[in-house]
């Protein structure tokens, strides 16, 4: 299937046998491992059909990628894992009653639209299942958003008929202030009240921020100031009325603000390397995440806070930290001198 | 008071929480070749917010006489595009007569004034019937949100650039309309699939 | 004609080159990146996409007689207010028709029937080709980029109406859209992206099967179109490429490290 041609810009070597980007395998292995927990709280909470969602969109992600991978003439580069990883993050935060085609179509857009295109895992501009997250609230906002009280069975397959249940960030967005009273602190952080899949039980999410901080310490830097920020601002601006310590359990609970920070904040192809500068991309993703909940058109806006980030993170830094201007100024002013200089019509005008 | 914050308000949308460059793809095409050309960035940033400002806040000065506000399309066109250009001849003399500026600093000032991005922008105040310090906002907020769609696209563009494992047939121009893409899709986290302007 | 335009005389372009050109290797969409705020914003329905076709083909075959035939003598930092001023009197008589026959189509496109008289393409062809060239030969690249501009806006307008709203001229296909999200300026990027990298893909397949020899009959006019593509993907490559790896992009037979002279493809089209 020659639909985009041979692909003559890798090293000789690589062009025949896949390789192995090591230092992304062990990364994307250690996120796997930390969402082990999460996805096994997923079916203690809905049962089967949450497994066969998660198979589901690991699949699919591995086949997109290797079919990806066919058309453009490349070996695979399926061992470094980063497939399973989208695939399994995207169907972290789906609804267990969601139907199947949805997490395909999101896993579909994050490996042929955002990862594909623009290279290999470790030279990604946006992180892939983010992106694939924000285009499933996108078009299909209402089904996303849309969650089965825990405890009641899903069909695995068949008719969609399902208890529906009120998530944490409906509520808070609505500002019902019933939660605390209907529900104790330990249901709240176990996962008790509807909401994504994997996402519900903080316990778990937070055990897996330990693994992080015990197996990469500097990579817990963002998430932190991340989730720091978000809990500054539902103590002080609460969205609720029963007070601020319910409001800062609901903020953290709802939704999938800790999971976004803990897994796509700490990417490290698309954020900052010094400790410095990840403490302000975190605290910058994290008010950009408030920001999305309080006042954006979606119940949970963290996805678009990781892709604003993604994207804004390079000018924010260059203006902070500024000494680095003027050398990269300086190789782009030299470089543009090299530039042929004929332009052909048409480029004129406004060049 | 009060209308200071309903001005800012307006700019706030229109530069960030709904850009109207990246979001509407008004003028996109001329953020992405100033992209290309960071040095210019400023400048022509610059350039828009002065028309854009301009622009509308003279239209909405017109539209207070009442014949002109309940004519039609037509006449509105005419008239807006008019105001446009009488501005931008006035700038090409100023910076030709009292600055001698180059012959391709005049082109730019030309690019910026008419685009579509600064264009369209008095009829869609009129649509949402803004008035004068309305309109400066949404001029306001037009510039900025220029400038802002630039600067992202244009270090978008060198990342892109510097990619070295890209496939080759997205190198250049298809991965810089794939990146523009992500950053709608970015900014649609504050505005749904609407926009205000 | 100016000093300035007598200076650099534009090699002389056949018809047929400059016709293949505007639809293929020069779109001015895919590979040129001009014009793209309509097609992003508005070309969700394939009849909207048909009308704006029309009315932008119209304006820059107006466009570029009258630019070619009289605009030679304005002087160069007046013209682009000129051909606003042109394209917007040019508008006015299409907006009067099309509200009067078409109300329905007037409502869908909006603010974008004006914007359509401001659009890039206009200017870049005006400014860039037809004051510098003969009148026949504008007309040639007005008409040429033209089909190019229309194909590629009723190609994305089909698809984001079968996609986005589950339609086909206005009647229903699908019982809900594929992808609701195609409709919005997101969907429309999208699907630029795409077709622009078929097409880059398919312009370097044929510039590989021309290097290899494959065409046995490669005939000047052909050679000559080589090396205008090969400066196109310069340039566009330039227009992305800063100061990192400026010529990684160009070659696409060169290995890695290999150092690609520059006026190696001027070498090629010489050997005639």
């Amino acid at each position: 299937m020659r639909l985009l041609g041979q692909d003559n810009n890798l090293p000789k070597n690589e062009r025949r046998r896949a390789a192995v980007d090591r230092p992304t395998r062990s990364y994307m292995l250690d996120m796997i491992i930390m969402m082990v927990p999460l996805a096994v709280m997923a079916v203690v909470h809905y049962g089967a059909r949450a497994l066969g969602i998660m198979v589901l969109s690991v699949l699919s992600a591995v086949v997109f990628e290797g079919v990806g991978y066919a058309l453009m003439r490349r070996p695979a580069e399926l061992g470094d894992f980063s497939a399973v990883f989208t695939g399994l993050a995207i169907a972290l935060v789906m609804p267990a009653s969601v139907p199947l085609w949805m997490p395909v179509a999101g896993v579909a857009f994050a490996i042929i639209a955002v990862k594909l295109p623009f290279g290999s895992a470790s030279e990604a501009l946006f992180v892939p299942a983010a992106a694939g997250i924000a285009f499933l609230t996108v078009c299909w906002g209402d089904l996303l958003f849309t969650y089965p009280a825990v405890g009641t069975d899903v069909a695995v397959t068949g008719s969609q008929a399902f208890v529906r249940g009120d998530s944490l960030a409906a509520m808070l967005r609505v500002g019902d202030s019933g939660a605390p009273t209907m529900f104790n602190f330990f249901n709240i952080v176990s996962g008790g009240i509807a909401g994504p899949m994997g996402t519900t039980c903080t316990i778990a999410l937070f055990g897996a921020a330990v693994y992080l901080l015990i197996r990469r310490p500097s990579q817990i830097i963002a998430p932190a100031a991340f989730v720091a920020v978000c809990s500054v601002c539902a103590v002080i601006f609460p969205r609720v009325l029963s007070g601020r310590k319910a409001s800062l359990t609901m903020e953290i609970a709802s939704g999938m603000l800790v999971f976004a920070a803990l897994f796509f904040m700490s990417d490290p192809a698309t954020g900052p390397k010094k400790p410095l500068e990840k403490l302000i991309y975190g605290l910058a993703g994290g008010s950009l995440c408030m920001l999305l909940r309080y006042f954006g058109a979606y119940e949970e806006g963290a996805c678009f806070a990781v892709l604003l980030m993604n994207a804004a993170w390079p000018p924010v830094s260059r203006a902070i930290f500024r000494r680095k201007k003027k050398a990269a100024d300086d190789k782009l002013l030299a470089a543009r001198k090299n530039q042929p200089s004929d332009v052909p019509e048409g480029g004129e005008v406004l060049s | 008071m009060s209308e200071l914050l309903n001005m800012m308000t307006i700019a706030l949308y229109a530069a960030l929480l709904q850009n109207v460059v990246l979001c509407g793809a008004y003028g996109i095409t001329e953020a992405m070749r100033v992209a290309a050309k960071p040095q210019r960035i400023v400048r022509m940033s610059l350039f828009v917010l002065f028309f854009s400002v301009a622009g509308n806040a003279a239209a909405a000065a017109l539209n207070l006489v009442p014949e002109i506000r309940s004519a039609n399309n037509t006449v509105h066109l005419v008239l807006y595009t008019g105001v446009i250009f009488v501005l931008y001849f006035i700038t090409v003399l100023v910076f030709k007569v009292g600055f001698k500026a180059t012959h391709s600093f005049l082109r730019q000032i030309g690019a910026a004034a008419f685009n579509t991005l600064v264009i369209p922008l008095p009829l869609l105040s009129y649509r949402a019937a803004y008035t004068i310090t309305e309109s400066i906002g949404a001029g306001i907020g037009t510039g900025v949100a220029f400038f802002v769609a630039t600067v992202l696209l244009s270090f978008g563009m060198s990342r892109i650039a510097q990619s070295r494992r890209m496939p080759v047939s997205f190198r250049g121009i298809p991965a810089l309309l794939l990146y523009t893409a992500l950053l709608s899709l970015a900014f649609m986290g504050f505005s749904g699939e609407s926009l205000i302007v | 004609m100016t000093q300035r335009d007598k200076a650099a005389p534009e090699k002389e372009l056949t018809y047929l080159q400059i016709f293949r050109q505007g639809l293929f290797s020069r779109n001015p969409v895919l590979v040129q990146a001009i014009g793209i705020c309509p097609i992003a914003a508005v070309a969700s329905s394939t009849k909207v996409a048909i009308i704006l076709a029309a009315i932008s083909g119209a304006l820059l075959i107006f466009g570029e007689v009258i630019a070619s035939a009289l605009y030679k003598y304005i002087p160069r930092w007046l013209r682009v207010g000129i051909y606003a001023v042109t394209f917007m009197a040019a508008v006015i008589p299409i907006s009067l028709a099309i509200d009067k026959y078409m109300p329905n189509i007037y409502i869908s496109i909006g603010v974008f029937l004006p914007l359509m008289a401001v659009n890039s393409l206009l200017i870049y062809r005006c400014d860039g080709f037809a004051v510098k060239n003969r009148v026949r030969k504008s007309l040639a690249d007005a008409i040429s980029y033209s089909i190019g501009y229309a194909v590629v806006l009723v190609a994305v307008g089909a698809i984001r109406e079968l996609l986005g709203k589950g339609m086909f001229w206005e009647l229903p296909v699908t019982a809900t859209p594929p992808v609701p999200a195609i409709d919005t300026p997101f969907g429309g990027f999208l699907v630029l992206a795409f077709m622009s990298a078929f097409l880059w893909c398919l312009l370097y397949r044929r510039d590989r099967a021309r290097r290899s020899g494959e065409l046995e009959d490669a005939s000047d006019e052909e050679l000559n179109e080589e090396e205008i593509l090969s400066r196109v993907k310069k340039v566009s490559a330039g227009i992305v490429e800063t100061a990192v790896g400026a010529s990684s992009g160009i070659e696409p037979n060169a290995k890695p490290g290999e150092d690609v002279p520059p006026d190696r493809r001027e070498k090629g089209g010489e050997d005639r």
